[in-house]
Order: C-alpha cells, then structure tokens, then sequence
C-alpha cells in the first residue's frame, strides 16, 4: 500500500469516526442519566429512518418535513418505551432495564422488517445537497461534511448541557442516586422521559443524516451501533467528548488498517479489540464502573 | 411416601418419559418428525445457554454464532478431509469447547452489562469474519452437509434421525442437571452473584468461569453440528445476526435458570412460524418472509412484558403454581428466583426480604 | 507468632493518598480492632490484605509468606477469610449452600468426577455438610438451612457470611464492620460468637468495627487509623485514654459516655 493513501484514508476516517461519534451522542444521553444502555438504540435510528423514508420518498413529502416528522416519532418512541416499559422497573437492578431494551431491539427491528422486508433496499431520503469537495485524494460529499459538522457541534452542545445547566446537572445527580435526587426536589420521572427522548431523538438524527451513505435496511443502521457502544465506552458511557474522540480514533484506524489488510470483517475485528481493551485495561474510573458492574 | 419410594417412581416416571419421546416419531408424519428434530436441536443448544447465562449469570449474545460454528466446522471437515460425519462432529464439539474458552476470556476482567456488549461484538467478529472464510463456509453460499450414515441405520429419514438427536440431547441434559445440582452448580450460582465474595470464598474465578464458556460452547457446537446433518446444509442465513438476541430473549422469557425452559423455548422458535403461517388472519395479510419476522416480534415482546411482571421466567413460575397446587416437596430447580438472578451488588440495607420476583431468570 | 505482619503499605486512588506508609502487626490468637472515622482507610487495607487491591508500595505478610501479586481466591485458600462491608452473600443460594461453596472449592476430586457423580465425590459432599452443619449448630443457623439468603434480614445475612468465612477454615478472619445495623442485644451476640469462633475454632480475628464498647470489650490490641494512617496502636485502655485518639475519634464518645477527657 502507498504512503500518499494514509492521508485519503485517514482523511475517510474521520468521516467514519464521526458517524460513530454521532451514534453514540444518544447512548450516552441515556446511559447518563438512567445508567440503562439502550440496545435498541441503532434500531430506533433505523426505524426513524424507515419512517423518513416512507414520508419523504414514498408518500412524497418535503424531505425537511418528512424528517421533522420522522424525530418527532422517535421522541414519541422514546417517551413510550420509558414511560411504559423501563419506568415501572424502577429501583430493579439496571440489567433488568437493559433486558427490556434487548426486547425492544428485537421488536423494533421485525417490525421494520414486516413493513418494508428484511432484506430489501430503500432509497433514503438526502437532507443534505449532493456535491463533494476535493481533498488530497479523496473526496468527501457534503454530507459527509455536515455529518462531521453536527457531530462535533452536538459534543460540544451536550459536553456543556450536562455540565451547565440545571437539566444537566439533574440527570446526573439522578443517575448517581435516585433517592437523594428525589429528596433535592429533582422531577425523577420528567429527568428520565426526558433523557429518553432526547436520546431517541439523537438515534433518529443520526439515522436519518446516515442513511444515504450506509444503505437504508433493517440491519446496517442497527449494526452501526455496536461501533457507536466501543467509542461511548472510552467515555465509561457518561462521557459524550471521550466518546467523540474514540469514535474518530476507531474510524481512522478500521480505514487505514484496511489499506493494509484485505480482509471481511475487519471493521468488526477492530472493534472488538476496542471494545476489549475499553474495558480490560485499567484506565479511567469511569471504565472501570462500567466493566465490573456487579463484582 | 418413603424417600425410596420416591426415588423409585422419579426413576419410573423419567423412563416412561424417554420412552415416550422416543416412540413420539412414530406418531408424526415425516414433516412433523422433521419438526421434532429441529426443535431438538435448538433444545440442546438452549441447554447450553442456560448454563452459561442462567447458572454462571454470564450474558451470552453470541450463542448461535457457537452453534453456526460447530455446522461449518463439521461441513468444513467433511468436504475439506474428507473425514466421516460422526468423527467431525466429536472434533466440532472440541473445537467448541476451545473456542469457548477463548470468547470466555473477556469474562475473567468484565461482566454484566459490558459482558454483553463483548459477546454482540465477538458475535458480529464470527459473522463478518470467521463465517465467510472459504475453509470454513466454501465462499458465500455456504455448505451443503450431507445426512450421515450408520450401518444399519436409515438416518435418512426424518423418524430415525431424531432418535440420535434425542440421544445428543438426554446426554446434555444430563450433563447439566448434573452440574447444577453439584458442587459445580453451587459454584456456578456464588459467581453469578459476585465475583468477590466468591473469590474470598477460594472460588478460582478463572477456571470456573471459562469451564461455564468452554462447556457452553461445546454443547452449543454439538447442536450446530448435528443441526447441520439435519438440514443438509448450514449458510450465514441460517443463524442471522438477530438469532442470538431471539434465543436469549426467548430462553429469559422461560426463564434461564431451569432446565426445562431450554425444551420450552425450542418449542416456540421451532413451531411459532409454522403456527402463526396458518393463524388467522395473518396468511391473509402477510407474506411468508413477513410471518416469519413475527418470531422475534413476539420475543421482544413477550421478553418486554416477563421482565415486568415476572422476570424470572414462566417456567418457574407456573412450575411453582403448579407445585402449590400439587403441594408437593419443592425441589431446587423450580423455586421461584432460587436459581436466577441479576448480579446486582447487595446493599446493606437494601433487599430485606426482596420478595423473589424482583429476581431475574436471564440476563442482558 | 505472626499471623498477619504488614509493613509500610500505600495505597493512592488519583491523587487521593487512602493509605500511608501501614504497618500491623497480628499474632496467632489474637482479637484485633481496627478503628477510625469514615473514609480512613479501614476497608482500603481489608482490601491490599485480601487481595483485591494492589497497594503502590509495601508487604503483607501471612505466616511469614509475601502475598503480593497473589489473587484473592489464592489468599483465601491459603487460610484468610473475610466478610464484606456491603454484603457479598450468595443471595439466590440457600444458607447451606452459602457455606458449602468454599468446601466445593477444595475438594481434590475433579470436575469429571463431580460431573460423573463418583463416589468419592459423593463422599467429599457428605464431609462438607457434617462441617457445615457444625458451623451452622455455632452461629445458630441451623434452623435456617434451607432458606434463601437473600430473603434474610440483614443481621442473620451477616450471620451467613461469617459462617462462609469460618466454612474455609481460615486462620484469620478479616470482618468488615459485622455489627454495622445491629441493635444492641445483637451486637452483644455478635461479641460473643465472636470470642466462641476465637476460642474454639482457634481463628485470629482483624475486626474493623464502629461500635466502640463492642471493640473494648472484646479486643486485645487496637489499631487507630486515620487519614490512612495509623494513628495510634495499643491495648484497648491505652487507646481509650490516648489524647490524639480521644481528640481526633474518641472525642464526642467520651462525652457521651462520661470518661474524663485527657487533654
């Protein structure tokens, strides 16, 4: 392999990495708050995609306001699976929540799979311009641009919500102890939905922003997001700057690893080792919380 | 009735059930004893889940890759050294229990919840990588198997064949029910709970722990491979990427903790597109690829509902209903929450007295 | 002799200096107190003792035997035992179960065998459960054999891990505030199954313990830590009249209980 590739593949990288950043924004939100990693994460962006599509493409409606509707819908799933199925679960251990997440992954994606067929190929609908601009040797499309764009500035945005503002501070103190927060006044119930909705809203963005540059079907979307868990648990999943920069890490070294080595699953391969080393080397404390949950 | 006695018509009832299933074919047409078989074969791998995820606590959402392992490595061996069905299957087996011990590693730092991400991402690794493989899978399409022989066997027809399915499975359910109701058992259930009161106990985490994947593995392989034999071929289609999540969720649906939700859970996978294809009204309204969707639909939310109302599974909780009603003497398999639980750190103070259904009879 | 020699142990979480150049010092037969405020360090030893923590620097000797880089199931089977400030009984076991576990850890029979049910592992089992009972009969557990531990009320789970610690046969016990939540009926129960388990069962027992009058009545020799040092050591009575001590820990608790403050 040339050297001249490192830089386009590096460069590709990047672009990878922060589609993976933007996927776990919405793990983190969640996990944050409710200490429940949501598997069902990927397949709520797949869904939010679907329904864009049907929407915008299939109906033709205006693609803003077909994806306007399609968040709109994953804030109304997000609310539901909360308010219906992990709030009366509270005080039970995190797993239990977790399971029921599990559950919703596999309802989530059989029902996309029953409307629009497993398998199939769906035109997704293009929020962003065609178009690219040149860069050394490679060239990145606009929306490869906005998607970087909206990850970064999503990082930051939450990075100084959570820290700053009371909201922010409440879904900490919640996720921390839930009595204590309750005994401070905090809105217990409304700091969750709203954490769940938040995060749903964040799997739809990322869902529908993806959807042209990974293919439109109910498992590619899904899929992603165990990327999107190996850069999030850099952050020990309360982390959203921590996670940005792993996901960028991961993308960058699954691209130019694949310039060296021609080999299916590689991608996978590498997250895995990621995913190992996240949680096997001592690191952080906040990794450590999250690897020996339980002990 | 004394303890002899009783001992006695266990021992009765329990041949007079394994002579029962293995007279079932001669009930069923040759569709229906292909049926039978299938669900055998996902019976023995469920065994080996409950194991690994009920009674070690260790979550596994990578069990079908194993099974898919133990089908291409015994089609692999076949077409590639041409060695016979039944030797591959012994070395398939112990491939599995090896590799168990490999994908077992990541549990000796991490457990719980991350646990679970590592085994989706090893399972994703088995797909993406080690399933397409040419050695492996012969390129895209897979691998055809064919139908082993016994001298004097016709194991081409269906009826036949389940009499050795029926063989592999009564072997490892008697495997695991030895294990659990020894000290392995015992062992099993103090690291499921914790990890540090089980060390201070002198518990060698390591080696139980990697016994719990490796035997997992082995039984899952075994199941995959035989599997394999019955459907005459084993493609990256037959365990897709949902199948591990849909037989975790159905298995803690059950109830991952006893050893007959394995045979329970087998039951709904294997026969529920069958049933619901010819369920009003939905061959009127959806297509055969779309029923067959409905399987995992209904797992997820059936998973989403037993986690609420009784999360230690249906077959410990009706098993216990039934024990009240027969008043019988309780035995350790089936009390409500004695085998299962989460492995939630124990706060003083917290879980006086926790009622047992707040125990979970699977895990994430 | 030495049971437990431990020299010049430091431990630092991230800044946060939790123990400073330890040394402890247990003999053979001895009850000893480890007292101080929250937060000083008392667990944090329990855990480099133990196993679970690796100190920066420092030993831990156990029968003149270095311990570091040994894992904790090692150092249990070697002969020290523990129970746990937040509880880590096997909740989902029975109390018998609770107590057979360490046994089915040692037995030389093999997992085959165990597997294959063979009759020297049948034999092994009927030995666990005649110790096993013999414990249950001394902390007067016997009646709950068969119940699920996690369905006990906090006292009789403390109850349970202890009888899993003793059910290793250790040579030193390290317990983690067992009295902590007990009324004070219980607690005098407590003390008095302790000394039981040190007179009978010949166990050296490290007892991290907030309630003062049950660590003066029953201890031998105390250890003060504080801020992660050792603050003080000595005989119980020398301790109690320790100015430092009386000021820094002891302080309100000589008020209350009307020993003259020596300052």
């Amino acid at each position: 392999m040339h050297a001249d590739l490192i830089l386009p593949l590096t460069i590709v990288g990047i672009v990878t990495g922060s589609m993976y950043a933007l996927g776990a924004m919405g793990i983190v939100v969640i996990y944050k708050t409710t200490r429940v990693l949501n598997f069902a994460h990927g397949a709520i962006g797949m869904i939010s995609a679907f329904l864009a599509y049907q929407l915008g493409y299939l109906w033709s409606m205006n693609v803003g306001i077909a994806a306007l509707s399609a968040i709109a819908f994953s804030a109304l799933l997000g609310f539901s699976i909360e308010r219906f199925t992990i709030r009366p679960l509270e005080g039970k251990a995190p797993l239990i929540k977790v399971v029921v997440t599990l559950g919703w992954l596999l309802i989530i994606t059989s029902f996309a799979g029953i409307k629009w067929g497993a398998s199939a190929y769906h035109v997704p609908i293009k929020l962003v311009p065609e178009g690219t601009v040149g860069l050394p040797g490679v060239h990145i499309s606009y929306a490869d641009l906005a998607t970087l764009a909206v990850a970064g500035v999503l990082t930051a945005a939450l990075a100084t919500f959570f820290r700053l503002t009371r909201l922010g501070v409440a879904m900490r103190a919640v996720a921390d102890d839930v009595s204590s927060a309750r005994i401070l006044g905090i809105r217990v119930d409304r700091v969750n939905s709203t954490a769940w909705i938040l995060g749903s809203v964040l799997a739809a963005i990322t869902g529908i922003l993806l959807s042209p540059k990974v293919a439109l079907d109910t498992y590619s979307l899904t899929l992603l997001v165990i990327f999107s868990f190996a850069a999030a648990l850099y952050g020990g999943l309360v982390s959203l700057p921590k996670a940005f920069a792993a996901a960028m890490v991961l993308g960058v070294v699954q691209s130019v690893s694949s310039g060296f080595l021609h080999l299916a699953g590689l991608a996978d391969l590498i997250a895995l080792a990621v995913i190992i080393f996240a949680l096997v080397q001592p690191g952080s404390a906040l990794m450590r919380a999250v690897a020996k949950e339980g002990a | 009735m004394t303890a002899s006695r009783q001992k006695l018509a266990r021992l009765v009832a329990v041949a007079v059930a394994v002579a029962a299933a293995a007279l079932l074919p001669l009930l069923l047409s040759q569709y229906r004893a292909f049926t039978a078989c299938q669900v055998l074969v996902f019976a023995t791998a469920l065994m080996g889940l409950t194991l690994i995820t009920g009674m070690l606590g260790q979550p596994s959402l990578m069990h079908a890759e194993l099974m898919g392992f133990g089908g291409f490595m015994t089609g692999a061996m076949v077409a590639n050294m041409g060695i016979n069905f039944w030797l591959a299957v012994l070395l398939a087996v112990v491939a599995g229990y090896l590799v168990g011990s490999v994908v077992g590693l990541p549990a000796l730092r991490i457990r719980g919840l991350a646990l679970a991400v590592v085994t989706l991402a090893i399972a994703r690794v088995f797909d993406a990588l080690v399933f397409p493989l040419r050695w492996l899978s012969g390129g895209v399409g897979g691998r055809s198997v064919e139908r082993p022989t016994i001298p004097g066997l016709n194991l081409g027809s269906d009826r036949v064949y389940y009499e050795v399915l029926l063989v592999a499975f009564l072997v490892v359910l008697a495997v695991v029910l030895s294990v659990k109701r020894g000290r392995i058992g015992r062992v099993f259930g103090a690291i499921r709970e914790t990890d540090w009161g089980s060390a201070s106990s002198g518990v060698p985490l390591t080696r139980y722990k990697l016994l719990g994947f490796s035997l997992s593995a082995a039984i899952a392989a075994l199941a995959g491979a035989l599997g394999a034999g019955l459907d005459g071929s084993v493609t990256t289609q037959t365990y897709p990427w949902t199948k591990s999540v849909t037989l975790l969720a159905i298995l803690t649906v059950m109830g991952s903790s006893s050893v007959w939700s394995p045979l329970f859970a087998a039951i709904f996978v294997v026969l529920s597109p069958a049933g619901l294809e010819h369920l009003p009204p939905l061959p009127q309204l959806f297509s055969k690829e779309q029923i067959v969707q409905f399987v995992p639909l209904i797992s997820g939310v059936s998973l989403v509902l037993v986690m609420i109302f009784t999360p230690q599974g249906l077959v410990p909780t009706i098993g216990a209903r039934l024990r009240k009603l027969t008043s019988r003497n309780r035995s350790r398999d089936d009390v409500p929450g004695t085998p299962g639980g989460p492995a939630s750190p124990m706060e003083p103070g917290e879980a006086v007295g926790t009622p047992t259904h707040e125990r979970v009879g699977g895990r994430a | 002799m030495a049971i437990l020699d431990v020299s010049d142990v430091s431990v630092t979480f991230g800044g946060l200096q939790a123990l400073k150049d330890v040394r402890c010092h247990v003999n053979a037969g001895e009850l000893v107190g480890l007292i101080g405020p929250n937060g000083a360090g008392k667990t944090t030893l329990f855990n480099v003792i133990s196993g679970f923590l690796t100190p920066d620097r420092g030993s831990v000797k156990f029968l003149d035997q270095e311990l570091m880089g040994m894992a904790p199931e090692q150092r249990a089977v070697l002969g020290i035992g523990r129970t746990f400030q937040a509880l880590r009984v096997f909740g989902s076991l029975t109390v018998e179960e609770n107590l057979l576990v360490p046994h089915d850890v040692r037995q030389p029979t093999t997992t085959a065998g165990s597997i294959l049910r063979s009759p020297l592992a049948l034999l092994e089992e009927r030995r666990a459960v005649e110790h096993v009972n013999a414990i249950m009969h001394l902390l007067d557990l016997s009646s709950l054999r068969e119940w699920r531990a996690g369905d006990l009320p906090l006292g009789l789970r403390r109850r349970v891990e202890l009888g899993r610690a003793l059910a290793s046969r250790p040579r030193l016990l390290l317990l983690d505030e067992a009295a902590s939540g007990m009324d004070n009926k219980e607690t005098e129960a407590l003390a008095a199954d302790l000394t039981r388990v040190r007179d009978m069962l010949g166990v050296t027992i490290l007892l991290i313990e907030h309630d003062v009058s049950l660590v003066m009545a029953i201890c031998d020799y105390l250890y003060v830590l504080n801020f992660g040092q050792i603050m003080a050591e000595g005989r119980p009575a020398q301790v109690r009249s320790d100015p430092r001590v009386i000021e820094a820990y002891l302080g309100v608790e000589a008020e209350e209980t009307g020993v003259p403050a020596q300052a």
